[in-house]
């Protein structure tokens, strides 16, 4: 078994720290803690090159830590960097290669403009599509239109989403918006990619998200409050999105969700909540029908019902998910463990999830390139 | 736009590859995809440099393939259009 023994944030939004002090700053206490105990840090991080003109970012944040003599390498699966990250730890650990392994999250993308920061993100695409003007954004709009027409989803349902993980966010001291917002508020935001708005997409961050992890014989000697990474799975497909068979369901979640659930011989029921990747509104819906919380179609009623809500039945993004904690690209699936950390550890406050002991986080790299699902037990 | 077909097995696709996906040949003959019908389109009002501050992308089938393009104008579901390269950028009118 191997565990999550600690977490680290900072806030996260617009940073007036440079990408080594950020990412430092999120694993600060846990280095003030662990320091002698540390035998690997992985950074996760995509874009610190073109956002920040660094490069061996791992190197510059060990330094900053005094971790100098601790290998480091840096991972980068452009939006799955985190949740890569994580399973790459927890193969090392697992293999007995090393006790302990840092995990950093990092990404600085507040100093360019917006226009130049849709061009870093859109380099992921095949560049057959990132040539025709394809975006992220646009993507998600395609898949927000094809759900509508097949479902007959209502727009409100829709952004009810961005409903929720605002007033999720509200709770949380790291979130990007703070702020709980309206029904009215996402639907008179302006349209960024039609019929998708403003207050439906992810922001443009700036934030760090730390873990630690230990093996099984190790962690008890390190600290009481341990988290059980059950078990990570990975899916991937083609660069070219155009060759999904459809834009109502991502075949990669479908797939490493299949994989995660066979691997624990658990099922969806057996899960307190989920966090997952909402680059956009649409995604949450998509995402969570394709790894079987509810059946195909039928996520909007359930958003709409209030049963991903902190209080329903599953509760989804109870850290305000990417669209209100914020998306700091590398940093985000970290983010994501350390919040089911917080949660599973009974420390979130305002926004714990009521007697959880299970949760499952879903990171996504590209739109459906790669997809890890990961589920984490209280011990 | 330039379209692959695999010698051995008649694949057909758009990216650069070394081997089909489909039974891993290293021979392909080029072709090319003039025009195309309109499957779904989006509008775009938040653009990444280089690009205009708007326009739309069109999500086109020709029967075999489906294929991204960018368009200046709103061209409807059903259209026709043709597809060309313009300062490195698929386009289709």
């Amino acid at each position: 078994m191997v565990y999550i023994i600690d977490s680290g944030n900072t806030k996260f939004g617009r940073s007036n720290q440079d990408i080594i002090k950020l990412g430092a700053t999120a694993a600060k206490d846990i280095v003030k803690r662990f320091h002698d105990a540390i035998d690997l840090v992985i950074v996760s991080n995509s874009y610190s090159g073109e956002y920040t003109g660094n490069s061996g970012i791992n190197s510059l944040i060990t330094t900053a830590l005094s971790l100098d003599e601790v290998p480091s390498l840096r991972v980068d699966n452009t939006t799955a960097s985190g949740s890569t990250a994580i399973l790459l730890g927890r193969s090392l650990i697992e293999a007995g290669r090393v006790n302990t392994v840092l995990i950093i999250g990092v990404e600085k993308m507040s100093e360019v403009d917006t226009r130049r920061s849709s061009e870093i993100i859109s380099s992921f695409l095949n560049p057959v599509e990132r040539d025709a003007g394809l975006t992220l954004p646009s993507l998600a709009a395609f898949m927000a239109r094809s759900y509508i027409r097949e479902y007959g989803a209502t727009r409100e349902s829709i952004a009810m989403v961005s409903v929720k993980n605002h007033r999720n966010g509200s709770m949380n001291p790291i979130a990007q918006f703070q702020k709980a917002i309206s029904l009215e508020d996402v639907l008179n935001s302006r349209i960024i990619a039609d019929p998708l708005r403003l207050f439906e997409y992810c922001p443009i961050s700036d934030g760090a998200s730390a873990i630690l992890m230990s093996s099984h014989e190790y962690a008890p000697s390190l600290s009481a409050k341990r988290v059980n990474v059950m078990e990570t799975t990975v899916s991937s497909s083609s660069s070219v999105v155009s060759t999904r068979e459809n834009f109502v369901s991502i075949d990669v979640v479908k797939k490493a969700a299949e994989q995660v659930f066979q691997k624990t011989w658990l099922y969806p029921r057996d899960i307190d909540f989920i966090e997952l990747h909402d680059m956009a509104t649409i995604l949450e819906i998509v995402e969570a029908e394709d790894m079987g919380f509810f059946r195909k179609g039928e996520g909007w009623k359930a958003m709409k019902d209030g049963e991903t809500e902190l209080g329903g039945s599953i509760p989804i993004n109870p850290s305000g998910g990417l669209i209100s904690r914020g998306h700091p690209i590398g940093a985000t699936g970290i983010a994501q463990a350390a919040e089911v950390f917080t949660q599973l550890t009974g420390k979130a406050g305002k926004r714990q999830v009521r007697g959880a002991e299970r949760g499952l986080s879903l990171n996504m790299g590209g739109f459906g390139n790669s997809a890890i699902a990961t589920i984490y037990e209280v011990v | 736009m330039r379209l692959y077909i695999c010698t051995k097995c008649g694949k057909k696709f758009v990216e650069e590859r070394l081997f089909c996906p489909s039974c891993l040949s290293e021979d392909f003959s080029e072709s090319s995809i003039n025009g195309a019908t309109v499957s779904d389109r989006v509008q775009l009002f938040a653009t990444p440099a280089k690009f205009p501050e708007s326009y739309y992308v069109l999500l086109l089938s020709n029967g075999e393939l489906k294929i991204f393009c960018r368009s200046d104008t709103d061209i409807k579901e059903g259209m026709k259009v043709r597809l060309d390269m313009e300062d490195s950028q698929h386009r289709c009118r």
